[in-house]
């Protein structure tokens, strides 16, 4: 009972105790703020991520695409693993928007078209959360009501759309009416440009259908068109249809790794299965990657700053522990005759090293509570302190008009406090770790001797 | 005298000081550190977008201009443009294979003029090694259109390693590849080419465009097919020059040049138009991004005023017999108040002039840093393949040096304020006596 007695007296009455709570409390805050914004961000992204291109890719970077998509896809549909199967055309456009549309948005540039089929592709990606104006039936996605003519398209929503301070788009009541050109380039199944002739169309007009927003550069680089208009402006309808990608979707409870490999060994086998047919050398071209591998060049920049941070966050456990230490090292140094005394009425070492670490730990609890609290009423209200700072200052913690970014974001997560927190208890017991068994070896002999100049 | 004395003495005898000396040297090179990558990451993008783009680009719009080489030559003696060479740009298809189609960007550059802004010649796998004019010639082709294509666009780096195989890469030298324009005019056309050389840029989108001689792109694009014509122009300005000031000298001297030696009408004259990449507000945005880290590991490094008050808290609790000596000899409040900030800023010091040298040996060699981590732990902290820079920034930033070595002595004064005023109240008589 003593030493919890004696651990809060040390708390309370050592007012240089006040510094290491602070100290703690400081390092607790900042890491629970910096860390729950920056893995909010990162932790969206990869969401977005994920969601544009489902759990497995079987994909080749060529434009020309592959064959035989579609038995693979009926072999993957059978698999247990497998929730849903969509193929995916990724081509490469010119695409034109006439000059008289609603939006006064004129785009003339090279983009990439994807040719989708709407109910599947929703089963696998994000697709139908992504659409910014209700369609009902995920099937009439591409239908629109003021040209009937037409087939529809859907735009990444940065072209067509500004946004305002808060990095929401401004979009009118119903969709804007814009026709769209798109001149794709159709390959043949060697890669050469189909020339010109009774059934090759390279170039076709589209009226705009919906917006998709996906969160991502997708939004600024895509233009959606259906499926089989796609196959035929790329050159990929003829006899042994082809398609550049086959977006896999595993059954719930299906490790990623798992499904991955499942999908890699099934292509194998397809692959073996059709050598020596037509076009089966495209298949050489073929990877089966999860989304992440997948997805590298935009995901690995997140996995690296989240890597640095962690680094730059042990390097702050290094400087509490530093702290810690000084300051035991001097209640200690301190607190040598009560030592003694304690030691004298047959207190064992360990007992008094115990003391001294409940304090350490005391210390690192209530340093901990404080920067946590401090940090979660921060969180809850860091949009509320952005927006007063922008309308103060025209300050922003990201220019949205840059960032794909919305609110900051705040939602905490307990595994995230209570790591940092135990991590920040931890660092105070290694840093009291010295201290403390240094006064569990002071010897009441030299302690409580008067001191002599 | 006596506080130097004291200083030295308190930094040689009290061990604990050299934890606080660690810790701001920790504070500071981990400061320095943030601050040049960041530095390093945003100059790095400028001046390869520099590199690729120029500071700035001139168009001329509708009418290209006859004999370039004498309007670049007259144009690059302005002491405010260091250097202009022509561009043409475009996009399309690249055939690699049959069954390997991959889209790219094509440049086309003017060698000789380009490399004023690009050193071409470590850029190019084959070349590199020989000396000589760079050219587009390939062995044993001598009537084929020589190309360099960027090494993205033809190779993949180890998953693991992330690095390129120069071996394999190598033998795709003199391969025939085809480019299919976009279309220019409506009209796309086909380009049989011939690999002349790799290209490594750097940068992630130099990586993946094809450079094609001037002249001959342009030709494609334009269907002129007399030499040295052109309409847009990337130049380098000169340091220490405002784009305003830059921007009005180059349209003088564009409405001079036109009127005089081309006899162009006022119609035509004023088609060009200045656009200045460099001022792009995503740099402003990254910069603002690197202020709020370091702001954030500012507060970070603030604890440390609290290490050092706490380490001169108790140097002072454990020397107040010494401190009662000496105010008995007849120092004054202050000089044992100074002892102890000026000991302060000593260690201050010491930390700092320690941390820079920490701080200088880690920017230098962090690249190596990054390829021992992936050695040892297996984790690629900087994937240069994705990345806009293939290399991590080892360049301190010499500018902030000081600031940030000034701000630690300062923390660290500020730090052992409070123990010096204890120090300065100090009574001889109170201290000095037996218990």
């Amino acid at each position: 009972m003593y030493k919890f007695v004696l651990a809060f007296r040390f708390l309370l009455k050592r007012r240089i105790s006040y510094f290491s709570v602070f100290a703690v409390a400081l390092c607790v805050f900042v890491v629970f703020v910096v860390m729950t914004v920056l893995s909010g961000l990162t932790a969206d992204f990869k969401e977005k991520t994920h969601s544009w291109s489902g759990d497995c890719i079987v994909s080749t970077k060529s434009l020309v695409g592959f064959s035989y998509y579609e038995e693979f896809m009926q072999i993957l549909q059978e698999q247990k693993e497998i929730k849903a199967v969509s193929p995916v055309i990724r081509g490469y456009a010119i695409v034109k928007t006439t000059s008289d549309n609603d939006t006064g948005v004129y785009v003339d540039r090279t983009l990439e078209v994807m040719g989708i089929e709407p109910v599947s592709y929703s089963k696998v990606t994000g697709f139908s959360e992504w659409l910014r104006y209700k369609t009902g039936e995920l099937q009439n996605s591409f239908k629109q009501f003021y040209d009937v003519n037409l087939p529809g398209c859907i735009m990444g929503i940065g072209f067509l759309f500004a946004r305002d301070t808060n990095g929401n788009y401004i979009l009118p009541d119903r969709v804007p009416q814009m026709k769209v050109d798109v001149s794709c380039f159709p390959l043949t199944a060697k890669g050469a440009l189909a020339r010109a002739g009774t059934d090759v169309v390279s170039s076709k007009i589209f009226a705009l259908s919906n917006v998709a927003h996906t969160g991502i550069s997708s939004d600024w680089k895509n233009i959606y068109i259906p499926f089989e208009q796609a196959q035929l402006l790329c050159g990929m309808a003829g006899e042994l249809k082809r398609a550049n990608a086959l977006y896999v979707k595993f059954s719930d409870g299906v490790a990623l790794n798992d499904g991955c490999s499942k999908v890699q060994s099934l292509w194998k086998e397809f692959v073996e299965d059709k050598k020596g047919l037509s076009q089966s050398e495209l298949l050489k071209n073929v990877k089966v990657q999860n989304w992440k591998v997948y997805n590298r060049d935009m995901v690995a920049v997140a996995d690296t700053q989240q890597g640095l941070m962690i680094i730059v966050f042990a390097m702050m456990a290094v400087i509490t522990v530093f702290i810690v230490f000084v300051v035991f090292y001097m209640i200690v140094s301190h607190k040598s005759k009560d030592i003694g005394i304690l030691k004298s009425v047959g207190i064992s070492n360990g007992n008094i090293m115990f003391l001294f670490l409940l304090f350490a730990f005391l210390i690192g609890a209530l340093g901990s509570t404080i920067g946590a609290v401090g940090g979660w009423q921060f969180l809850v209200h860091i949009n509320q302190i952005e927006d007063w700072l922008f309308e103060q200052f025209k300050f922003q913690l990201w220019d949205r008009e840059l960032y794909a970014i919305g609110d900051i974001p705040n939602s905490i997560d307990l595994h995230v406090l209570i790591t940092i927190i135990l991590s920040a208890v931890s660092a105070c017991l290694l840093g009291a770790f010295l201290p403390s068994r240094q006064a569990g070896r002071l010897q009441p002999v030299d302690t409580l001797r008067v001191s002599k100049l | 005298m006596l506080k130097l004395f004291l200083w030295l003495r308190y930094l040689r005898k009290k061990k604990i000081v050299i934890l606080c000396i660690v810790a701001v040297a920790l504070s500071v090179s981990l400061l320095l550190v943030v601050d040049s990558f960041f530095t390093g990451l945003i100059e790095g993008l400028k001046n390869s977008l520099a590199a690729q783009s120029g500071d700035a680009f001139a168009y001329i719009y509708g009418r290209p201009i006859p004999r370039y080489n004498a309007f670049l030559n007259r144009l690059s003696a302005l002491k405010e443009v260091d250097a202009a060479a022509p561009v043409c740009m475009g996009g399309g298809l690249l055939w690699l294979q049959s069954g390997d189609v991959r889209e790219a960007a094509i440049k086309g550059i003017d060698v000789e003029k380009d490399s004023k802004f690009i050193n071409w010649r470590n850029c190019l796998l084959r070349q590199k090694e020989q000396s000589g004019p760079l050219n587009f010639d390939v062995a044993g082709y001598p009537d084929a259109n020589g190309v360099w294509v960027g090494v993205k666009l033809i190779a993949e780096p180890n998953e693991r390693t992330d690095k390129y195989d120069t071996g394999e890469i190598r033998k795709l030298i003199g391969k025939k590849v085809v480019f299919t324009t976009e279309g220019y005019g409506g009209k796309r056309k086909v380009i049989p080419l011939r690999i002349s050389d790799i290209a490594f840029t750097d940068t992630i989108w130099g990586d993946q465009t094809l450079y094609v001689p001037f002249e001959y792109l342009f030709e494609i694009q334009t269907d002129i097919a007399e030499a040295e014509y052109a309409n847009i122009f990337k130049l380098k300005l000169d340091k220490g020059y405002s784009s305003e000031a830059v921007r009005s000298v180059v349209s003088d001297f564009w409405q001079s040049y036109a009127r005089q030696d081309l006899g162009w009408k006022d119609d035509d004259i004023f088609r060009l138009n200045i656009d200045y990449e460099q001022e792009h507000s995503y740099f402003v945005e990254l910069r603002k991004q690197m202020a709020i880290l370091l702001l954030i590991f500012a507060v970070i490094c603030s604890v440390v005023v609290l290490l050092v008050f706490c380490i001169f808290y108790m140097i002072v609790e454990t020397k107040l017999k010494d401190i009662a000596i000496i105010k008995s000899c007849g120092a004054s409040s202050t000089t044992a108040a100074l002892i102890f900030t000026g000991f302060g800023g000593c260690i201050g010091l010491t930390g700092s002039v320690l941390g820079v040298v920490i701080g200088y040996v880690i920017v230098r060699n962090v690249n190596i840093l990054e390829r021992w981590v992936h050695i040892i732990t297996g984790v690629k902290l900087w994937r240069r393949s994705s990345y806009i820079l293939n290399y991590i920034p080892n360049q301190l930033n010499w500018p902030d040096v000081f600031p940030i070595a000034l701000a630690a002595v300062a923390g660290c004064c500020v730090g052992a304020l409070i123990p010096a005023i204890v120090a300065a109240k100090t009574k001889p008589v109170d201290i000095l006596r037996y218990e």
